[in-house]
């Protein structure tokens, strides 16, 4: 039985500062083992796609910002149903914002691939909740 | 007179069944105004649609159409122009009804002096001029106050970023910070920004608030208790709750949702800043009562209650009690006005040390989306 919720998670954010937010308090809160940064959608995309490709381990949990440059954290998941569809793996993924929009908080609820939209600052305690409820969907 | 640019002179469309009239109009006043002339209807409005005049002179006698009957079909594609009738003295009653009914601004009988004609083209000018300017003062008011509106909202949201960076921040202070002096520091810049994010998060709802737009969607209590959980402001967070909820449920609910949201969120978000300080949690009971026509919703928290001289007030701007954790004064307000807007209610029954309980009642749109 592994100390860490999670082995590995994405975090894909273009704001620094809140990376290093969200890692310290990961690995704080051991949620996750392993993190990996990535300040846009796109790179994020092209190694999942690697990943998947080479038959290596995919992530377990991906934080994703839905405010980015160039591509959107919606944008970044119409994309990201393909690599579902081909890799045949699901890890919790949560989009975490800022947002206070309403529109943004349907949006978010009604896609598939989001268990939850994630307030900015994140409540540690509450992800933890969440993958736990979520364990057995997986 | 209202002054004008006078290489601009005012435009004027002349109707008459009779050449001869039009001719004799044309030589008294193209000097001083750019006069157009139409012997029937037709030409008469591809004219306005070209030229836009200002002010309109028709004839009541006419073979096919009256004047009357003209300007009233103008009135409806071109409300713009302003209207006058010249005739005989024999159709008052026509000419009477026609003024009472707005479809002209006055009539001119015949014969004409050209000294009336003037005076009539001057003083029409001068309506059409002042109305334009009044609906240019709206149009630019309605534009400045549609602007300012975005740029609140658009700001708080920018403001909301980086304020939601620097929380995250005291959060890992709180974990990697051991000195005692650093600690204390960190604390207080957690509650100031704290008090930054609710009172961004107060002008985004109150924003909201002000839009006209109502959507009416099916509620899901617990849906919607849970959304309301998640976006409490980081200060007030679930962790400092604890939530009983009762539903009793007799129909569908359709409601404005994000408005009633915002209603409870507020109301929440004050059961816990006003927590007696000897709770570790505040308490609140939700209870739903949900009938055909109205939605009653019950808050009940336990916390410090409110002073017997603030009750009538808790629901004004910028009201603040005199508390350790003062708000932002908006929080009350902002839920009085969702209410009213949604057509519902608000009252408070509360003595201080007995906690507050705060009963809302909302119209049920069930039957409305059935329609």
């Amino acid at each position: 039985m592994s100390d860490f919720q999670v082995e590995y998670c994405l975090l894909i954010d273009d704001n620094l500062v809140d990376r290093f937010v969200h890692r310290r308090l990961l690995e704080h809160h051991k949620i996750a083992r392993t993190i990996k940064e990535f300040d846009n959608g796109k790179d994020a995309l092209d190694y999942l796609t690697e990943l998947a490709r080479n038959g290596s381990p995919v992530p377990d949990l991906i934080l994703l910002d839905l405010m980015m440059p160039e591509m959107d954290g919606f944008e970044f998941l119409k994309h990201y149903e393909l690599w579902v569809q081909r890799s045949k793996v699901r890890p919790y993924l949560f989009m975490v914002s800022s947002t206070e929009d309403d529109h943004d908080l349907r949006r978010s609820r009604d896609n598939r691939h989001i268990i939850k939209l994630l307030r900015k600052p994140l409540v540690p305690k509450l992800l933890k909740e969440v993958i736990d409820q979520n364990s057995d969907l997986k | 007179m209202t002054p004008r640019n006078s290489t601009k002179p005012i435009r004027i469309l002349y109707l008459d069944d009779e050449d001869n009239n039009l001719r004799s109009f044309k030589a008294a006043f193209r000097r001083e105004y750019e006069v157009y002339t139409a012997n029937n209807t037709e030409d008469a409005f591809s004219i306005i649609k070209s030229q836009k005049p200002q002010v309109i002179f028709s004839d009541q006698r006419m073979p096919v159409t009256s004047g009357v009957e003209f300007f009233n079909a103008v009135r409806q594609v071109f409300p713009e122009p302003v209207r006058i009738l010249i005739t005989g003295f024999t159709d008052v009653n026509d000419i009477i009804d026609a003024i009472n009914k707005g479809h002209i601004y006055r009539y001119i009988t015949k014969p004409w002096s050209e000294a009336e004609i003037k005076v009539a083209i001057e003083n029409a000018y001068d309506l059409y001029h002042t109305r334009r300017q009044l609906q240019e003062k709206i149009d630019d008011l309605e534009k400045t106050n549609n602007e300012l509106n975005r740029f609140v909202y658009s700001v708080s949201h920018d403001l909301r970023a980086p304020i939601a960076s620097v929380l995250g921040l005291v959060k890992v202070s709180q974990i990697d910070i051991k000195d005692e002096a650093s600690i204390q520091l960190f604390d207080k810049v957690d509650q100031s920004v704290h008090k930054l994010d609710i009172l961004v998060n107060n002008i985004i709802d109150y924003y909201k608030n002000s839009k006209a737009t109502e959507e009416y969607l099916e509620v899901d209590v617990d849906n919607l208790v849970e959304d309301v959980l998640n976006q409490l402001h980081s200060g007030e967070s679930r962790e400092n709750l604890t939530l009983q909820k009762a539903v009793d449920q007799n129909a569908r609910f359709f409601g404005d949702y994000f408005r009633v949201r915002i209603v409870l969120s507020h109301l929440i978000a004050n059961a816990i800043k006003f927590k007696k300080p000897e709770q570790l949690r505040a308490q609140v009971d939700l209870n739903f009562e949900i009938g055909e026509d109205q939605v009653l919703i019950k808050v009940k928290d336990h916390g410090v209650g409110i002073l017997q001289d603030h009750v009538e007030q808790i629901f004004k701007m910028f009201f603040r009690g005199k508390d350790q954790m003062a708000g932002s004064g908006l929080g009350l307000y902002i839920v009085k006005e969702a209410l009213s807007k949604m057509g519902g209610s608000i009252d408070v029954q509360s003595s201080p040390g007995k906690g507050a309980e705060f009963h809302i009642v909302i119209p049920n749109m069930v039957q409305q989306e059935n329609e």
